[in-house]
């Protein structure tokens, strides 16, 4: 077998056995698939949305303040006249975009330090990245992307860097725990006694064959990624007003509760389903990727 | 008259005399007694001691722990208070004082004329001490003329030194027996006072709390503790009151009151004493331009966000000053929303309108720092915010975190800023905030590199010391109008509109007293 040939041959079958076992699970899940679906459809909602719905979510009418859901604005119109439903619309792109791109972030920069550490396990470079990643752990999550967010100051950009450095810890463990075991198997010590390259013995074998545990984690920090932006939102020390964001529309329904408490229902609608969403997915991949459950499926 | 009619009438007069000194004794014996009153506070606390305090929330809570020598009443008239009466001297440099003699601090010291001179002298040696030092820095001594006689001599002519300086609350007595102890770092900490009730305990972002002064020398309150609950959450106020377990909040979500009316809670309304403001660093950044600032103060629709968010409860102001008070004077001109003539003078200036409705000025867009401190005042930027946005300017928009506004503020992190200030009267305001030395000074103007600012600087500081020794009124507004108009032709700050207080009590609450944007619980008392 030669060695150009078998990890992509490898890789290809890899990839079509976790194709088939992910979608057996979402065929066999109805949450899952009903999630899935609610899923493509809050894509095309935000990236069509406001397309469709084209109204300006910052034009503010302070005469129409406050006014329930009706035909002209199907959501109402929140404290400042501006119409809630264009609002959620383009929400939704901006807190979908900042958990995608912030669980992207972290998948990344954890996936990299994670292999690092894992294949020179042991080495001063591990120690030291370990016990970064230690302290890091020392931090509540959600603490730990304010204290981020704060000191970088409110910003889209900014945001999505808190997010992502909130994932690299738990990432980077994950995959280093993968590679200190694959690190050990036949495959690799034949590609290290061809002579194969650190970098290629990463990128081309480790890699590809802890994607299972990552594509699991990634979509699972998804959920976590839009729930904690959400959050740092509603605190205040997210992305920044007017920008219409989730969380912080949220936020600002609180303080018309009372008058208008269906300001709350829809942001707090969107960001529980579509978190809920990704987890239903994010817990049909975990399946499809555990051997555990193939051994509970066939016995 | 003969003797038995003069000896009936007599009787008649004294029977009369009797029956309403009875009754009145009645009527404050019929008041019910004892219970906890707790009342939601917008803001924690970080500071009862008086001579170090900036703000009102902070004066609201803890000045029923102390007494001033002076107090203005509801129309702003200084009455007697800690002192029975006094004496200004014929050229207003010396005020002679005749303090009470039957009033001692809650730890039993005497209060008498020698501890008013150590109180005073407390705020004059502590530099941390009276973040308005200017207030006291007209004073030349003070002098022990006898037990309850004390003598303050000014050194420079301060023509409402009774109003800003003996009526503040930077100089109401502590027990010289705390003196020596306290400082900024002891601002939490508790101290004997003179006033109605005593420190019971204080929790950093939590509470405050008093109890009754028994021995308190105006007669002991009728309820035995007072809790201040720091609730910077608004809506739990008006959760808080529905569900009873707050019984008074002094800060109210607008929209809430119509609620909270329909519930049976009482609704007052105290007159403005404040201004909220859109101050504009002049100093740096964009708002160093004088177009700029102008066509931001044309672009805000005051009127709309008074009608709209504040339900109708402010009053536009015309120069900082709300009309009827001794300071309005109509002669300084206002200005008009006029979005159009904002565009007109942005685009003589050269700030062109983008494709993006952004206007630039040699590739740099118009975008200038917008920092608010959190809550209301953040909401209302977001109103400013869109309406600069609809001329052009693009601000960054930005909300500090809590604690770290009032500093940001002050060092000039800003060029737009959205905020208030809590009195309109002479010390707090024109002698405060507008001057250009002063320690919350609204503008940075000291700090202009502009020689034409700089100049306007020096013309203020001119103005505000003539009118400092101006004692006649009249011609002290008018003084003061020059330096109102000096802050609408350089755009120096956009005042916006004054707002009344609002608040909230439940209908067992009694009793209590609202004047001069503070709560008095002397004499309130809980009837369920």
């Amino acid at each position: 077998m030669s060695e150009s040939v078998s990890p992509a041959t490898g890789g290809d079958a890899l990839r079509q056995s976790l194709q088939y076992r992910f979608w057996r699970e979402i065929r066999g899940n109805r949450m899952a698939f009903a999630s899935a679906i609610y899923l493509v459809l809050i894509v095309l909602v935000a990236i069509f949305g406001p397309i469709v719905y084209d109204v300006d979510p910052r034009l503010q009418t302070l005469a129409n303040r406050l006014q329930p859901p009706s035909w002209e604005h199907p959501f109402g119109t929140d404290q400042f006249g501006r119409d809630v439903l264009s609002r959620i619309l383009h929400g939704a792109r901006i807190s979908l975009f900042v958990g995608f791109a912030g669980a992207v972030g972290g998948v990344v920069f954890g996936t990299i330090i994670g292999l690092a550490t894992g294949f020179w396990a042991g080495s001063w470079f591990d120690h030291l990245a370990m016990r970064i990643v230690d302290v890091m752990y020392a931090f509540p999550g959600i603490l730990l992307a304010i204290l981020i967010a704060a000191v970088l100051g409110p910003s889209l950009f900014n945001v999505i860097v808190a997010l992502s450095i909130w994932g690299i810890p738990t990432l980077s463990r994950i995959v280093r725990g993968v590679v200190l075991s694959l690190r050990e198997q036949e495959f690799i010590i034949a590609s290290h006694s061809i002579g194969a390259g650190s970098a290629r013995i990463m990128f081309r074998h480790l890699v590809v064959n802890a994607v299972g545990p990552i594509i699991v984690y990634a979509t699972l920090s998804v959920a976590g990624s839009i729930l904690t932006a959400a959050g740092l939102g509603f605190l205040g020390i997210g992305v920044p007003p007017p920008t219409p964001e989730w969380g912080a529309m949220l936020s600002d329904a609180r303080n018309a509760i009372f008058r208008a408490p269906y300001l709350s229902y829809f942001p707090g609608a969107a960001i529980f389903l579509t978190v809920l969403a990704v987890n239903f997915v994010g817990d049909a991949l975990r399946d499809a990727f555990d051997p555990r459950s193939e051994v509970r499926r066939m016995t | 008259m003969n003797r038995s009619t003069l000896a009936r009438i007599t009787l008649a007069a004294l029977t009369a005399l009797a029956l309403t000194v009875s009754g009145t004794v009645a009527a404050q014996q019929d008041v019910p007694q004892g219970g906890t009153l707790t009342v939601a506070w917008p803001e924690a606390v970080n500071n009862i001691d008086l001579a170090y305090i900036a703000g009102w929330v902070a004066f609201g809570a803890a000045h029923h722990l102390t007494d001033p020598l002076i107090q203005l009443d509801a129309e702003g008239q200084p009455q007697p208070w800690l002192a029975e009466s006094w004496e200004v001297s014929d050229d207003a440099m010396v005020y002679t004082l005749f303090l009470r003699d039957d009033v001692t601090f809650h730890d039993g010291a005497r209060f008498d004329a020698e501890a008013v001179r150590a109180n005073i002298q407390r705020t004059l040696d502590d530099p941390d001490a009276m973040q308005h030092a200017r207030f006291t820095e007209t004073i030349g001594s003070v002098d022990v003329v006898d037990d309850f006689t004390v003598q303050i001599t000014l050194q420079e002519l301060d023509a409402s030194f009774l109003f800003d300086v003996l009526a503040h609350w930077q100089v109401r007595p502590i027990s010289p027996n705390d003196i020596p102890n306290r400082s900024a770092a002891t601002m939490t900490q508790g101290y004997a006072g003179t006033g109605p009730f005593k420190f019971e305990s204080f929790v950093a972002d939590d509470s405050f709390t008093l109890v009754k002064n028994e021995d308190y020398w105006r007669g002991a309150p009728n309820i035995d503790r007072v809790v201040f609950r720091f609730l910077p959450e608004l809506s739990v106020h008006t959760v808080e009151l529905l569900a009873g377990s707050v019984d008074v909040s002094t800060s109210l979500i607008i929209d809430d009151i119509a609620l909270l009316e329909s519930r049976g809670l009482e609704i007052i309304t105290a007159p403005a004493v404040g201004v909220n403001m859109l101050t504009m660093n002049v100093a740096r950044g964009f708002t160093a331009e004088l177009a700029v600032r102008q066509a931001i103060r044309h672009a805000v629709n005051r009127q709309e966000i008074v009608d709209s968010v504040l339900s109708g409860f402010g009053e536009l102001s015309r120069a900082g000053v709300p009309e009827g008070t001794v300071l309005y004077s109509e002669h300084v001109s206002t200005v008009d929303y006029d979005p159009e003539l904002a565009g007109r003078i942005l685009d003589e200036a050269g700030w062109v309108m983008g494709a993006d409705g952004v206007r630039s000025r040699d590739g740099v867009a118009l975008r200038p720092h917008f920092l608010n401190p959190p809550g209301g005042h953040a909401a209302n930027a977001e109103i400013v915010q869109e309406q600069l946005r609809l001329v052009g300017i693009d601000t960054r928009f930005e909300v500090a975190e809590g604690g770290t506004y009032g500093p940001r503020w002050r060092e000039g992190d800003y060029e737009l800023s959205m905020t208030a200030q809590g009195g309109t009267n002479w010390g707090s305001f024109i002698g405060g905030s507008v001057h250009p030395d002063d320690f919350w000074t609204v503008n940075q103007i000291r700090f202009s590199e502009d020689p034409e600012l700089l100049a306007v600087a020096d013309e203020l500081r001119e103005i505000i010391g003539e009118a400092r020794s101006t004692v006649d009124l009249d011609e002290r507004r008018e003084t003061w109008a020059r330096g109102q108009q000096l802050f609408q032709d350089y755009a120096l700050a956009y005042w916006l509109w004054h707002a009344p207080t609002v608040t909230a009590l439940q209908p067992w609450v009694q009793g209590y007293d609202f004047y001069n944007r503070t709560l008095f619980l002397h004499d309130a008392y809980i009837d369920r």
